[in-house]
């Protein structure tokens, strides 16, 4: 929570929150670094029994909650406590956000699997529609072919015959060829 | 891609049970052939392009990886898409209840009719190739004009369930290019994208010259690439994508030594070759690390440099970690009884000869362990050992052990751990050599047996003795009497306060110091009759500077002695496993030195204080894991 406020909580560390001037409700100003969005909601919909809650922005990086007691709040003291219990409650729910983060693999994997063995088998209908044939696939635009077949270059077994039969000098020169070209491809 | 024609709606399945990143199914990889419908400059197969495997010979490779226990198969090539038989390959994948993968380059992918087709046949996991963001760049390296396909393959992979990694091969080319495919793959969260070494194999070696960057720029761009993809990704609030690297020595990547991804942390078991008539194990034989890593602390998970490399290059760029603390030991998780009634007497009834096969299993890795009619298979996963050394640990030094406490980690290996020595079956086996081998437990209490030595040397002590890592003083019922004779005088060093303070209490007779080897201060004219290492050796984070310290002060005639162990594999349950990899016990250890790692390290000394050598005690098949190297100072 914020360090530039002003509070009138002596035992509230560092300044943390501001009171307004109604005297029934209470702003603090959260670290958005600090604590998640989804925290201030969580906490914030704690209170909403009790208080209405405002939550804006009023700079980059800071979220603004402002609590307005329903009731009429008689003594500062019970302004106090919201803030105490709106900072455990805050603090509580970034750290049950972190520990979800944490363990969001295991949990969607149990979850699917949970779910994908309650599915159970297709059924009918959907093995219907199911495409059972092991047919090569559909490739028009002829992907699946080799790059040699593609570029009409030979084998190594073909350009072994082909060596064979030109004399020893013009073979040596065409594998330099060969090399130098796919050196500079 | 330009293909315009009308298509029925396809609807996007998740592919069931699949998680992205879950790599727990153990996959088996099949090379159909090395055909391929791009050229890439670095191709491995550059020299059997034309080889192709038969639709029988990969069925059968299918099947046999379900008998093998493998829970996924993978189709490598060359380019397995190219090939028409794939769609029933993953059908009969799926029929046997096995997942389905594929290393690709993808383009195939790129029709989503495809991607249905084979995420219903139960496709979990893809490794796709794309080495760079741009059409320029990828186009460049795969010789074809590819990038639009492999592109939009990813985007029809993406979001699917799938395990799904990207990878990208790193040349001269487009190792100053790799910020580009970060920012073309930031919209796909759950992509893992992997910056690889290229392997100087193929065309990695013909074009060797032209091709091949050093790695310590390759360590240093690959740095800057995952660091400006983390930034990227945490400013979008993305999960993802994901940044890893592969074939680079961690030595060169600092803060990034956990993101290495290879073969083994994909969940690969085994592959097999066009030809081969059975699978082998993965295995890092094609990279070295050099002399110089010796007691690199990063040495497991390191895949070192590739050989090819090393021969051109040398390891000048590496700097290995020798300040951090490493493992003594690794576990051997029980993965399955093969067999409850095994009554085998020679090495012609063994079940590896007979079905379960000799070549599919990792000599180093996987472990039988023989019981009476029972058998059991164990696996080692740990990183922090590499293949060569958990080999070495299995084979050289015979250092397994049965895990028969109930304990996080065994305190009284003598009382806790049974030794585990290569069966009587395998004896005029004749697949000794390339067989991972049957073992059985030894009921002998070798550290006991084999710590007598240590105690005989100690009995003998007189004069001045500086016990260097005394520990909580296991030793007392021998020091203690010859202390309290007068017969030595004794200086404890240990840097653990607890232990000295324990020690405090117990030997009223002992001078003790709480400070670590390389702290010790000591009067100048302080000498010893006896300098004593016993088990702190490997705890030492510069020996060579202690023994230079303190050879001078050992009187002529006098000793120094330097005990300690080798590391060792534990064979426990999965319930004993998961218990000590939950533990938070640290690392001491700064090596894993043998006698003759410890000999090497006293042979500069040797000629200055004529070192001549009075015992030793090595390390083998059926000793405990503790050796002794004592020598005279003269």
């Amino acid at each position: 929570m914020s360090t530039d406020n002003q509070t009138s909580f002596t035992d509230i560390p560092e300044a943390v929150v501001s009171v307004a001037a109604t005297d029934r409700s209470v702003s603090m100003v959260v670290d958005s670094e600090l604590y998640p969005l989804q925290a201030v909601y969580g906490a914030s919909y704690i209170f909403i029994d009790r208080c209405y809650v405002f939550i804006d922005r009023p700079e980059p990086g800071k979220y603004r909650v402002t609590l307005t007691a329903k009731e009429s709040v008689e003594e500062a003291e019970a302004l106090r406590q919201l803030v105490g219990e709106y900072a455990n409650e805050l603090l509580s729910c970034a750290w049950r956000h972190q520990v979800t983060q944490d363990n969001r693999v295991a949990i969607e994997t149990v979850t699917v699997q949970a779910i994908a063995g309650a599915m159970g088998e297709p059924s009918l209908d959907d093995l219907a529609d199911f495409d059972f044939t092991d047919e090569a696939l559909d490739d028009p635009l002829g992907i699946a072919q080799s790059w040699e077949d593609k570029h009409g270059r030979k084998s190594p077994a073909e350009k072994e015959q082909a060596k064979a039969k030109v004399p020893e000098g013009e073979a040596a020169e065409a594998t330099e060829a060969a090399s130098t070209e796919e050196a500079s491809a | 891609m330009s293909d315009t024609r009308p298509r029925p709606e396809l609807l996007r399945h998740r592919a069931p049970g699949a998680t992205p990143g879950s790599r727990t199914g153990t996959k088996a990889l099949i090379k159909v052939g090395y055909a391929c419908n791009e050229h890439c400059s670095f191709c491995h197969t550059l020299e059997v392009r034309h080889i192709q495997g038969s639709t029988a010979e990969v069925d059968g490779k299918i099947r046999r990886a379900a008998e093998l226990g493998h829970e996924m198969v993978v189709l490598s090539g060359g380019e397995p898409t190219i090939r028409p038989e794939l769609v029933h390959w993953a059908s009969l994948t799926a029929s046997l209840g096995l997942d389905f993968g594929l290393v690709t380059n993808g383009q195939m992918l790129a029709y989503p009719e495809v991607v249905e087709k084979l995420i219903a046949r139960r496709l979990r996991y893809v490794y796709l190739s794309l080495h760079g963001g741009t059409r320029k760049i990828h186009n460049l390296m795969v010789r074809s004009d590819a990038f639009d396909a492999a592109y939009k393959a990813v985007e029809n992979l993406s979001g699917r369930g799938l395990d799904l990694a990207v990878n990208c091969v790193i040349t001269r080319h487009n190792v100053e290019h790799l910020q580009g495919l970060v920012d073309a793959l930031l919209p796909y969260a759950d992509v893992e994208v992997k910056f690889s070494m290229v392997e100087p194999k193929g065309g990695g070696d013909k074009l060797f010259d032209h091709l091949m960057p050093r790695v310590e720029l390759v360590a240093k761009r690959v740095m800057e690439a995952i660091s400006y993809g983390d930034r990227r990704v945490a400013e979008l609030g993305q999960r993802g994508p994901t940044f890893s690297h592969g074939a680079i020595p961690l030595c060169l990547l600092p803060g990034y030594e956990d993101r290495f991804d290879d073969l083994k942390t994909h969940a690969y078991r085994t592959m097999i070759e066009v030809g081969e008539p059975d699978f082998f194990p993965v295995d890092d034989l094609n990279k070295t690390h050099a002399d110089r890593c010796h007691g690199c602390a990063l040495r497991g998970p390191c895949p070192g440099l590739y050989n090819g490399y090393h021969e051109v290059y040398g390891a000048t760029e590496l700097y290995p970690r020798r300040d951090r603390p490493r493992s003594n030991s690794y576990n051997y998780k029980l993965e399955k009884l093969v067999s409850l009634a095994f009554e085998g007497e020679t090495h012609d009834d063994c079940l590896l000869r007979r079905g379960v096969g000799v070549t599919p299993w990792d000599r180093g890795r996987d472990l039988f362990v023989r019981n009476g009619k029972r058998v059991a298979r164990f696996r080692a996963q740990s990183r922090d050992f590499s293949d060569r050394e958990i080999y070495a640990i299995k084979h050289d030094l015979g250092q397994l052990y049965l895990d028969v406490s109930r304990k996080d980690a065994p305190d009284d290996f003598a009382r806790d751990l049974v030794q585990l020595a290569r069966s009587p079956l395998c004896e005029g086996c004749p697949s000794f050599a390339e067989c991972t081998g049957m073992f059985e437990p030894v009921f002998e209490d070798v550290f006991t047996r084999d710590d007598a030595k240590v105690r005989e040397v100690l009995a003998s002590l007189r004069g001045e003795v500086l016990d260097l890592g005394c520990g909580e003083g296991p030793y007392e019922s021998i020091l203690a009497p010859l202390a309290e004779a007068g017969t030595i005088r004794y200086l404890g060093v240990d840097p653990h306060a607890a232990a000295i303070a324990e020690l405090r209490q117990r030997w009223p007779w002992a001078e003790l110091r709480c400070t670590g080897g390389e702290e010790l201060e000591l009067d100048p004219e302080r000498r010893f009759d006896h300098v004593l290492i016993l088990r702190a050796w490997n705890h030492l984070r510069e020996p060579e500077r202690i023994l230079d310290q303190l050879l001078p002060r050992v009187r002529p005639g006098g000793t120094l002695t330097i005990v300690d162990n080798v590391a060792f594999g534990l064979a426990r349950t999965r319930d004993q496993t998961q218990r000590a990899e939950r533990s938070r016990a640290q690392f001491e250890h700064y090596r894993n030195d043998s006698l003759a790692d410890a000999a090497r390290v006293l042979e500069p000394f040797g000629a200055r204080f004529g070192l001549a050598e009075i015992a030793r005690s090595t390390v083998g098949p059926r000793t405990s894991n503790q050796w002794l190297l004592r020598v005279r100072v003269s």
